[in-house]
């Protein structure tokens, strides 16, 4: 435990350089003001300032990327709570009870709760990535293609139990974005499957483009249908409004800690993330606690996703960091900073650069102290932003999305994609179905397939490689145990409804 | 008709103004690639220099998708005036063999600098029970179809160095694609695959011994790599590696294309830029432009023998 604390100390020394800490500062701000807008998330926040860190030192710019990824998906759960628009496909979970929350009158709770989560499950990620660095990069590695299907299959059974309501209609949900998802070139033949001969979908259809539509722009549809009850921003978010009660304060301990863990664990995963923590999060709260208060303003809907979602945000640099493998697009990108510093990303970084490391790592956490310390008192001016007349906000967030997708593709096919997306989302969102499990199906689907066959191929056609490990087989016992007992409920719910319908 | 003179007159002194004032006007380096990415890192390190050489703002734009198509479709598709320079990898070239049914000609392009080559090595998991490269080859032709080669992707450079190699010496293997370099190499470190020709920024990889260097497609050995002997070495003529390089639409005209060369030539040969290039593991030997435009030509002509035996699949 020595050189943990040795390394704390080291690192501590050049997080807090005074210019390094201006640049901790600048991110994490600049981050919350462009994740509080609506359809601006993470990557694009990232897109629209990365060149900045050319001109700096390559600490400072990891510090300052760093405090605009944590930035951005601390104000996008504050758009999510407030305005029902996630940020980023991340935040949408806290969509699902923020937003009843806020109706409810309790969005100032929501808020210091999700600052209280955020940091909470930032410092429990943080100290998994200082501890557990080693010992996570090591069980990465044990991770091959037929455990990371088997992982994926726990996750898409899991988030079509998300789906308020019908687990038919979540999975029906998960099943379109596996098709969105096969669109574009095939990994293994190369072959181009149903892009129609347009060059824009050979790399298949935008994740960006399709949350920013799915997401941002049917809600832009929707608020605008229902203009009249746009009142919802006139939130009580003095000191007193925000406190929690006791009550809630107890349930919301297990959930952050619970979610810290997920968390930590699923950011860990290449090509897992925040995304998948925080719905794993909100499934698992959702079948310990009581059922019939979530999506309907539970708090343990808000804290427990928050924290993992946190959590994963920092525990995704392990793998990044220490085996050059970035786990998301964002990841990607800071991989990218690394690169062009001249720094090569991999199991040398912790033992040559241990100043950067450890730096990072520590400027992390100084990071989520300043969202914890600027953002208790800053709340009223993220709500005052959302304040702004729809009418006047609507279209606006409309050219920030436009305006978003353009900076990151360059290319106008892309907003195209998001304005069919966007009306398609609209219409799944009338017919009672949810986007989430969409998202989900739409990234886990074509991973999921390049694994399978990758199992197969590296297996000669054996099907018993499948189950032929104890993390495969536990995922796929509890994915068969879920879905069991989804369709048990479904049916039971059913039987129900036909005895009382005919009284 | 005064006014068709005039026109006239314009468009002509245009033309003229063109050649002899480039440039007069913004620059757009075209990286077909997502920013952040190895051939970004390239572009927007030479920017300064550039823009300091030739006296005009240039900008990196990134253009990606589609392996490289994207962008470069862009490019071919602008106007002939050296405003609209591609920087680019490999992914061109193979593109023109491997994606042939895209609007998209290779012909469209003229190569104008070459700033540098990598070298593909071939590196095996750790416990691999086997040293050298003919010990390896030896055992891959008496097992056909069994040696597992990973590579970051179809038609990437991994997956062409392994099917050059295996062309050159006789053998088959089973090739596993990945999606990008990082997942592919840690299934060579965790041993889940027998190995994979990577780029040389696999180094790390190597003297952490995560994996087992084999040999290396190039010239001479590497300096990061001095005990890693080459190809040739063995007796194995096989030198290949991606290519790093710059294009421009082809009807540009010959001037421009000069002025551009000798910008980028200066450029590259600054000390500075040079050692990050040579750091990279690249083959940074001066070219001429008819030197590159002849080995993007053996390029093609390599892949398209590959595609006649068989062992590529052109979509």
């Amino acid at each position: 435990m020595g050189t943990i604390f040795d390394n704390a100390v080291l690192g501590l020394q050049v997080a807090l350089l005074p210019t390094n800490l201006m640049f901790c500062f600048l991110g994490v701000f600049l981050g919350t003001i462009l994740g509080v807008i609506p359809g601006i998330g993470v990557l694009v926040a990232i897109s629209l300032l990365f060149p900045i860190t050319f001109h700096v030192e390559p600490v400072a710019a990891l510090v300052l990327l760093g405090g605009i990824y944590y930035g951005t998906t601390y104000g996008g759960s504050t758009s999510a709570i407030l305005l029902n628009v996630p940020g980023t496909p991340s935040s949408a979970v806290a969509c699902l009870d923020g937003y009843p929350m806020a109706q409810k009158g309790r969005a100032g709770t929501a808020l210091f709760m999700t600052t209280v989560a955020s940091f909470f499950g930032g410092t429990v990620g943080i100290l998994a990535l200082m501890g557990f660095s080693p010992m996570i990069a090591a069980s990465a590695v044990r991770f091959g293609s037929a455990e990371y299907f088997a992982l994926m299959v726990l996750g898409l059974i899991a988030a079509s139990s998300i789906a308020s309501g019908s687990m038919l209609k979540g999975i029906a949900m998960v099943l379109i974005g596996i098709m969105m998802g096969l669109v574009g070139a095939d990994v293994y033949t190369g072959t181009l499957r149903f892009t129609f001969g347009h060059v824009a979908l050979f790399e298949g259809v935008s994740i960006i483009a399709l949350a920013m539509g799915i997401f941002g722009v049917s809600e832009i549809i929707h608020s605008v249908r229902s203009v009249k009850k746009a009142d919802t921003t006139n939130h009580d978010i003095s000191f007193k409004a925000m406190m929690p009660t006791r009550s809630e304060m107890r349930a919301s301990w297990m959930p952050m800690i619970r979610g810290s863990m997920i968390g930590s664990f699923f950011g860990a995963l290449p090509g897992t993330g925040g995304l998948i923590a925080s719905y794993m999060s909100y499934a698992t709260e959702k079948r310990i606690g009581k059922t019939e208060t979530f999506g309907k303003g539970a708090i343990q809907g808000v804290t427990g996703p928050e924290a993992a979602n946190n959590a994963a945000d920092q525990t995704a640099f392990i793998p990044t960091l220490t085996l050059g493998i970035p786990g998301s697009p964002t990841m990607a990108i800071i991989l990218g900073v690394l690169i062009i510093h001249g720094i090569e990303p991999g199991p040398m970084v912790v033992v040559n650069q241990p100043d950067l490391f450890w730096g990072l790592v520590m400027s992390f956490w100084v990071g989520n102290l300043m969202l914890l310390v600027l953002n208790i008192p800053m709340v009223g001016l993220w709500v005052r932003l959302l304040k702004v007349p729809f009418h006047l906000m609507y279209p606006a967030i409309l050219m920030f999305i436009v305006m978003g997708v353009l900076t990151t593709y360059n290319d106008e096919i892309q907003v195209w994609v998001v304005l069919l997306t966007g009306a398609f989302g609209y219409l799944l969102r009338f017919l009672g179905f949810q986007a989430a499990p969409l998202i989900l199906g739409f990234v886990l689907g074509p991973m999921m397939e390049e694994h399978f066959r990758r199992t197969l191929l590296l297996s000669g056609g054996d099907f018993t490689s499948f189950v032929s490990s104890g993390i495969s087989q536990v995922c796929l016992g509890v994915s068969a145990a879920l879905l069991l007992y989804g369709l048990v409920m479904t049916y039971r719910n059913r039987s129900k409804k036909s005895v009382q319908g005919p009284v | 008709m005064k006014v068709f003179i005039a026109a006239l007159a314009v468009a002509f002194s245009a033309s003229f103004a063109l050649a002899a004032d480039y440039p007069e006007r913004t620059i757009s380096i075209v990286v077909p690639y997502s920013a952040g990415g190895v051939t970004d890192a390239y572009a927007r390190q030479m920017l300064p220099k550039l823009q300091e050489r030739l006296g005009q703002t240039v900008i990196v734009e990134n253009k990606p998708g589609s392996g490289s198509l994207v962008g470069a479709m862009d490019v071919a598709r602008s106007e002939p005036d050296g405003y609209r320079i591609l920087m680019t990898a490999y992914g061109v070239i193979s593109n023109e063999v491997l994606m042939t049914n895209t609007p998209f000609e290779l012909a469209d392009l003229s190569p104008v600098y070459m700033l540098g080559r990598g070298s593909n090595m071939l590196m095996m998991r750790p416990d691999y029970p086997l040293d050298t490269i003919q010990e390896i080859t030896d055992w891959a032709k008496a097992h056909p179809g069994e040696m597992k080669l990973a590579s970051s992707g179809v038609g990437a450079s991994p997956h062409i160095a392994a099917e050059l190699w295996a062309n050159r010496v006789g053998v088959d293997f089973l090739h596993i694609p990945y999606q990008g370099s990082a997942p592919s190499r840690l299934d060579v470190i965790a041993g889940r695959v027998d190995g994979m020709f990577d780029g040389v920024s696999a180094v790390s990889y190597v003297e952490s011994g995560d994996v087992k260097a084999i040999a290396i497609a190039s010239e001479e050995r590497h300096p990061s790599l001095p005990d890693v002997p080459t190809f040739k070495e063995s007796g194995i003529d096989f030198v290949f590696g991606t290519i790093f390089g710059f294009y421009v639409p082809v009807d540009t005209p010959q001037d421009v294309q000069d002025q551009i060369f000798a910008a980028l030539a200066d450029v590259a040969r600054d000390p500075e830029i040079e050692k990050t290039l040579v750091r990279q593991g690249l083959d940074t030997t001066p070219r001429t432009q008819a030197e590159f435009q002849e080995i993007v030509a053996n390029e093609l002509a390599q892949l398209n023998e590959l595609v006649k035996l068989g062992r590529l699949t052109p979509q």
